[in-house]
Parts: structure tokens; C-alpha cells; sequence
């Protein structure tokens, strides 16, 4: 087997200028060495590059290798007090507001250097969102592919009321259906798993595993020896999954300027708004999302409150009419990755729901 | 210029508290706004009528009241002139029972042959007066024994109870408790009483935020400081500064405001906005050391907008609570000699 260090720079010193001749180089190498690389999905309506290049946060050195094609580019990354990282910027072929940043640093370098050089470029590029049923019917598309998926770890939070919540990280060699049906009954919301996705068992009675990964609520994925999959299964289902969500997102945010801006419903699993009194609860709840202070208008027996995105300036107004459906309007102006951002911790600190569309409804009580 | 009864229409917006800063407060405003919308879907549904909200309506030589414009809350009428209703909505009516004849000479002002109405017809319009549950009937009587001292409404009257129903849907419900109203399908339907379910009409109640009565200030602090000032951020850095916690200088312009303002309005009436209602609301973030005055401009202000956690009503009244307590208070020896003042002026 070849070692790592013998290809340092290996991943960003290729010639291709297309994805798939890149993306099976990278697989041939990763195979090879069974390195692991992180992989996160960013969203940015242009290149991240022309963003990065037009402006700089301080604390942050970033270079660009000149000599790459537009749509896949080196750069070379520093940040004060942490090693210099490169990370790997390819556009997606398919949906344009898509781009992949893969790198083979450490995953804390990767996060404290990159994940937090991009987030200063909110909301012009913003990170992709899963849900725990998504992270689930991710890994239960692996089992299809003749792989048993075993948990490893997985950290999570438990939603408490109002403001409390509580972390939560399992280590265990369980099958994924068993770890999610634990989290789904202690009403928590998944941050991160680490998976195994084995194949048989030697003779021995060991387990035979064919990779290794992790995969975040924020789109980061970790993998080892088999980059394709991620690349050809993970990710592609990923973003289907996350689509018809991102679709309504799209949708309300691009009408907030309009007289009367098109609402987003979330439409949550159980009927979360039976008991009146939790109102107060939720609303403290919605307002721990970070960089964001609501207005409360009225409580009782319905919710509503506007909220502020002081990361963007975007701002909503939230409406609990139902007992399980809770409404978004945007006012004036609303980027996606905000909406995103505040479905994101309604998810975390509510419940998890479908994001619909705005229809009317019929009364269920005289 | 206003009609006599936007006063009472004012002060009718700060009955619970002292300072007009309490949930309640807007909770009172937000109801007429909400019977806005209600009506108006129940007069286009049922009879296919326009709604106006604060049109001016130009009084006849004869009436007893005015010889000015005047402006029910919501007037409707059908295109083809048959049928017309004015209707004034108040949450809340003032414990003072003297001032409820303020409230009656406003409904007397519109019976009347009002004219400006938008399309041509000749038949009497209605009118209503919309009441929280607890009001209509003691109303009623108040109208009934007015009768005996010859105060009359002569035109179709009746008194439309509106409430908010807890249900797994909550809804507005309107019903009509006394009166007449002259048009069998509406007579029918507000008698048996008709539940707006409040979702089916959210995306018309969220827009309307404002209407030609003045609301409590802070609630006008509450949708700048939300909706308005966090959209004058013009560049990353600034962004970035307030997203960190710095205060972050927006210079606006009271028209700037207005503008944005504007839209959260009922279509028919976008201008019903007053700049002053403005003004006052830079005012008291001027006093919470806030916003600066510009000096060149009267119209000018310099806001101070900084992240805070939390419920913006309760920030923004913690901080007027601070500035009130930082007053200086007059002093004992103060107090007793403005006493012995007043002793010796009675003497």
C-alpha cells in the first residue's frame, strides 16, 4: 500500500478540469492510502472563490493557485494559532449552487480554519442542513448497497424546555436503526454519527468493514477508503433529501419584498401546540438560536412573535395556528441560508417537521 | 384633517397600563387590526364587497354631529351601489362611562348621508360599532337609556361582538349581540355568528400591522427595530461587527422608515401611517441613548442598532425602567416645601 506522506499536496497537485476525472483520481488515492478526507456541501450562489477573493476576514490568509480551472480550485488556508490548511472548492455539475470542499487535514483543522473562514462569509455561502430522519434514510440507503451500518458514536442533544438543553454523545457498536430508535425516543436531535458500514466477518468472527464515515446535520462528511461512495451515494441522496425543503425555502425567501411574502409551514410530527401553556416555553426556546432576539406579540391561545437574523438582517414573523404546524413569514428581506439557518434550530429546539407549503386548512373542531 | 374621535381612538390603545407598554397594549391594537382582515373577508365572502379602511367619508349639511370628514374604522360597499356599512372597531372601551358618549356622537357622526363613497348607489348604509365580548351588552344598554333623552341612532345599528375562540384552530369569532343589520345574508350569518379560522387568513393579518389609529410606541419600536433597521446594513463588515456584539450607527431618514413602514398597512389606506408616530418612536430611543438626532436634520436620526438576546419589548422596557429610575427624584425637603407653598396659597 502507498503511503500518505509519501503524496503530500497529492490531492491539489492534479491537471484535470473536470469533476469526474478529478473525483476518480481522488478515489484511486484515498483507496490507496486509506486516508481520510473531509468533505463539506456548501451553498453560495457564486463561486465561493470570487466571495473570498473580493474580501478577507481578519485573522484569515488565503491563497489561490492560479493555475486552477474556475470551477475546481486549490486554496491555501491560514488562520492565526493553527496549521495552514488547502482545501478543494469543486462546483457541482448538476445543481450550480452547490460546491464541495474537500480536504485530507485533520477534521479539527478543518473545522476551526475553514468551517470558520466560511461561516465569516454568511449569507453568501451557508452550509447545507439534515435532519435526523435524513441522516437516517442516508445510512439506511447504505444498508441497501449490502452493508450492515453499525453506529460507532453519535453525539446529540436532548431538547429540554425554554432555554436548557443537554448534550449527549453514546459510544456503541449498535446497528443504526437501534441508535436512532433510542435518540427518537429520548426526543433529542442528532449532531453528528460516526458509522461503520461493514461487510461479513472473517474467520476469526470479526467484523470485515468496507469504510468508515461520519456525517453531520451541517453537511460535513468524514470518510475513509471509499471516497466513490460518498461521492456517488451520500452525498447525491443528501441533497435530494434536503431539496424539497431548500425548494420552499427558496421559494419564501425570494417573495419577501412582496406585499404579502409566501409563508413557509413547518409541519411537525406530533401535536406539539395541544397544551397552551408550553407557548411561552417554545418561544424561549426559538429565541436561544444564536445572533437572533425575538418580539413576542401574543401567546395565548396562539403564538405570535417576529424574529431578527442579526447575522443578515433577515427577519421573520412566527405564527403557531394549529397544533402542529408552525408558520414562517419573511418581512422585506430574507436570505435562504437564514431561513435555513432558523428551520435549522426549529428542528433542533421544537421537533422536526415538513417543510410545506402554505395551504388552507379545514377546521377539525366545531 | 382628523376627525374629532381620533383622540379617543388614540387613547383607547393604552387602557391597561399606565405607560401603554404591556402586552395588553398591543394585544388591543393588534385586535382591531385582526377585525380589519376578519371583516373584510367576511363582507367579500358573503356579499362580494370592497373594503376601505379610514376612507373619508364627507358628511351632509344635516348632520348633528360634524361638519368634517369622517372615517369609520372600515366602511364597505358593494360595486353595484346596493349595499353599504361603516363599521368602528374598539377593543376597549374607557372605565370612565362620561366618555362613552364621545364614543356614541362618533357613531352619530356617521348617521348620516355620508357621501365620497367610491361607487355610485343610493341606499343607507349601516352602521356597526365591533366590541370585545365584555362591552356589547352594557353598551347596549347605554345606547337604550341614551334613547330616553332623545339621543338616537335612526340608521340599521347593531353591536358585533368579536373575540378570540381557543380551539385546535384558534379563530375569531363574530357575532351580532343587538341591532339590525339591513341585509338578509349578513343579518342571517352574523346573527348565528361566523369563526374566522385565524390560519386560513395569516399571510392577510401578518401583513397588516398598522392602521389609521396610533399605536402604543413601543409596538412601533418593536417593528423598526425587528423589521426595519436590520435591513439598513449595507456591508459585510458591519454585518460582522453587529453579529459580534458591537453597536453598529444606521443613518435613516424618518421618510426611509415610513416607506418600509408603509407596506405593513391595509391596501386601501397606505398612507394612514403618521410620521409622528414615527418621530415619537426615534424619540424614545433617543432617550435610551439609542439613536441620535441629526443636527442638520429634523428628519434625520443616527440609530445605534446593536444585537441583544432575548424579547426586544422586554430589553427595550428594561432600559426605559433604567433611564426612569436614573431621574433625579425631588427630595423630602423638596416635597415638603412645595406642601407648605400650596398651604399658604389655599390660606
Amino acid at each position: 500500500m502507498v503511503k500518505n506522506n509519501e503524496y503530500k499536496f497529492w490531492m491539489f497537485d492534479h491537471e484535470y478540469d473536470n469533476q469526474k476525472n478529478l473525483f476518480d483520481h481522488i478515489s484511486r488515492l484515498v483507496s490507496q492510502t486509506n486516508i481520510k478526507l473531509n468533505v463539506m456541501l456548501l451553498s453560495s450562489q457564486k463561486n465561493p472563490v470570487d466571495y473570498f477573493t473580493d474580501w478577507k476576514p481578519s485573522n484569515f490568509e488565503m491563497k489561490i493557485n492560479p493555475k486552477d480551472h474556475h470551477a475546481i480550485t486549490t486554496i491555501k488556508l491560514e488562520r492565526k494559532g493553527h496549521e495552514s490548511i488547502k482545501v478543494l472548492l469543486v462546483k457541482h455539475e448538476e445543481i450550480p449552487s452547490i460546491y464541495y470542499a474537500i480536504s485530507d487535514c485533520k477534521a479539527e483543522e478543518f473545522k476551526e480554519v475553514f468551517t470558520k473562514f466560511v461561516s465569516k462569509y454568511f449569507p453568501d455561502i451557508s452550509k447545507v442542513f439534515l435532519t435526523n430522519n435524513e441522516i437516517y434514510l442516508i445510512l439506511s440507503k447504505l444498508e441497501k448497497k449490502d452493508h450492515k451500518i453499525m453506529i460507532e458514536s453519535a453525539i446529540g442533544k436532548k431538547r429540554l424546555e425554554g432555554k436548557k438543553k443537554e448534550s449527549i454523545i453514546r459510544y456503541t457498536d449498535k446497528p443504526y436503526k437501534e441508535v436512532f430508535s433510542e435518540i427518537g425516543q429520548g426526543d433529542q436531535w442528532v449532531q453528528s454519527v460516526r458509522y461503520r458500514a461493514d461487510i461479513g466477518v472473517d474467520e476469526n468472527g470479526k467484523n470485515i468493514s468496507a469504510f468508515k464515515g461520519t456525517i453531520t446535520r451541517e453537511c460535513y462528511f468524514a470518510i475513509r477508503s471509499n471516497f466513490g461512495i460518498l461521492i456517488h451515494e451520500i452525498i447525491p441522496h443528501a441533497l435530494k433529501l434536503a431539496s424539497v425543503r431548500n425548494r420552499h425555502l427558496k421559494i419564501s425567501s425570494e417573495s419577501a419584498s412582496k406585499s404579502k411574502p409566501e409563508p413557509v409551514v413547518i409541519k411537525f410530527e406530533t401535536d406539539l401546540f395541544v397544551d397552551i401553556k408550553k407557548n411561552e416555553l417554545y418561544l424561549e426556546s426559538i429565541a436561544t438560536m444564536p445572533s437572533c432576539s425575538i418580539s413576542k406579540y401574543h401567546n395565548n391561545p396562539y403564538v405570535h412573535a417576529s424574529l431578527v437574523d442579526y447575522k443578515d438582517g433577515s427577519s421573520y414573523d412566527l405564527w403557531v395556528l394549529t397544533q402542529n404546524r408552525l408558520i414562517i413569514i419573511p418581512r422585506f428581506e430574507a436570505s435562504m441560508a437564514s431561513m435555513s439557518r432558523l428551520v435549522n434550530h426549529l428542528f433542533e429546539r421544537i421537533g422536526e417537521g415538513q417543510v410545506e407549503k402554505f395551504e388552507e386548512i379545514k377546521a377539525t373542531t366545531s | 384633517m382628523r376627525d374629532k374621535w381620533r383622540n379617543l381612538k388614540k387613547s383607547k390603545q393604552q387602557p391597561v397600563s399606565f405607560d401603554g407598554r404591556t402586552p395588553a397594549d398591543i394585544d388591543n391594537y393588534e385586535y382591531a387590526c385582526n377585525n380589519i382582515v376578519v371583516f373584510e373577508k367576511i363582507f367579500s365572502e358573503y356579499v362580494n364587497a370592497v373594503t376601505h379602511q379610514g376612507r373619508k367619508l364627507k358628511p351632509s349639511i344635516n348632520n348633528k354631529i360634524t361638519k368634517e370628514d369622517v372615517t369609520p374604522d372600515l366602511a364597505f360597499e358593494q360595486k353595484n351601489g346596493k349595499y353599504r356599512a361603516v363599521n368602528e372597531i374598539k377593543a376597549w372601551l374607557p372605565n370612565d362611562r362620561s366618555r362613552w358618549m364621545e364614543v356614541v356622537e362618533q357613531l352619530q357622526s356617521y348617521d348620516d348621508e355620508l357621501t365620497n363613497w367610491k361607487f355610485s348607489g343610493s341606499e343607507k348604509h349601516d352602521i356597526m360599532i365591533t366590541l370585545d365580548p365584555q362591552f356589547t351588552n352594557e353598551f347596549f344598554d347605554y345606547i337604550e337609556k341614551l334613547k330616553e333623552k332623545g339621543i338616537t341612532i335612526d340608521r340599521n345599528f347593531s353591536i358585533i361582538e368579536s373575540s378570540r375562540q381557543e380551539r385546535a384552530e384558534p379563530r375569531i369569532f363574530v357575532k351580532k349581540d343587538h341591532g339590525i343589520i339591513n341585509h338578509d345574508k349578513l343579518e342571517k350569518e352574523f346573527r348565528r355568528g361566523i369563526p374566522i379560522i385565524m390560519y386560513n387568513i395569516v399571510r392577510d393579518l401578518d401583513k397588516l400591522k398598522f392602521y389609521d389609529a396610533n399605536p402604543p410606541v413601543i409596538y412601533t419600536m418593536m417593528q423598526m427595530w425587528d423589521h426595519v433597521f436590520s435591513k439598513f446594513i449595507n456591508s459585510r463588515e458591519k454585518q460582522i461587527r453587529l453579529d459580534t456584539g458591537k453597536i453598529v450607527p444606521i443613518d435613516l431618514e424618518v421618510d426611509k422608515i415610513y416607506e418600509k413602514l408603509s407596506k405593513l398597512t391595509h391596501d386601501s389606506n397606505p398612507d394612514c401611517i403618521e410620521k409622528g408616530w414615527i418621530r415619537n418612536a426615534l424619540n424614545e430611543f433617543v432617550g435610551l441613548g439609542m439613536a441620535e438626532p441629526s443636527v442638520t436634520s429634523s428628519s434625520k436620526f443616527t440609530i445605534k442598532y446593536r444585537k441583544h438576546s432575548g424579547d426586544t419589548r422586554e430589553f427595550l422596557i428594561k432600559l426605559m425602567k433604567k433611564k426612569e429610575e436614573a431621574k433625579p427624584k425631588p427630595s423630602k425637603d423638596g416635597l415638603d416645601q412645595y406642601i407648605k407653598k400650596e398651604d399658604s396659597k389655599k390660606n
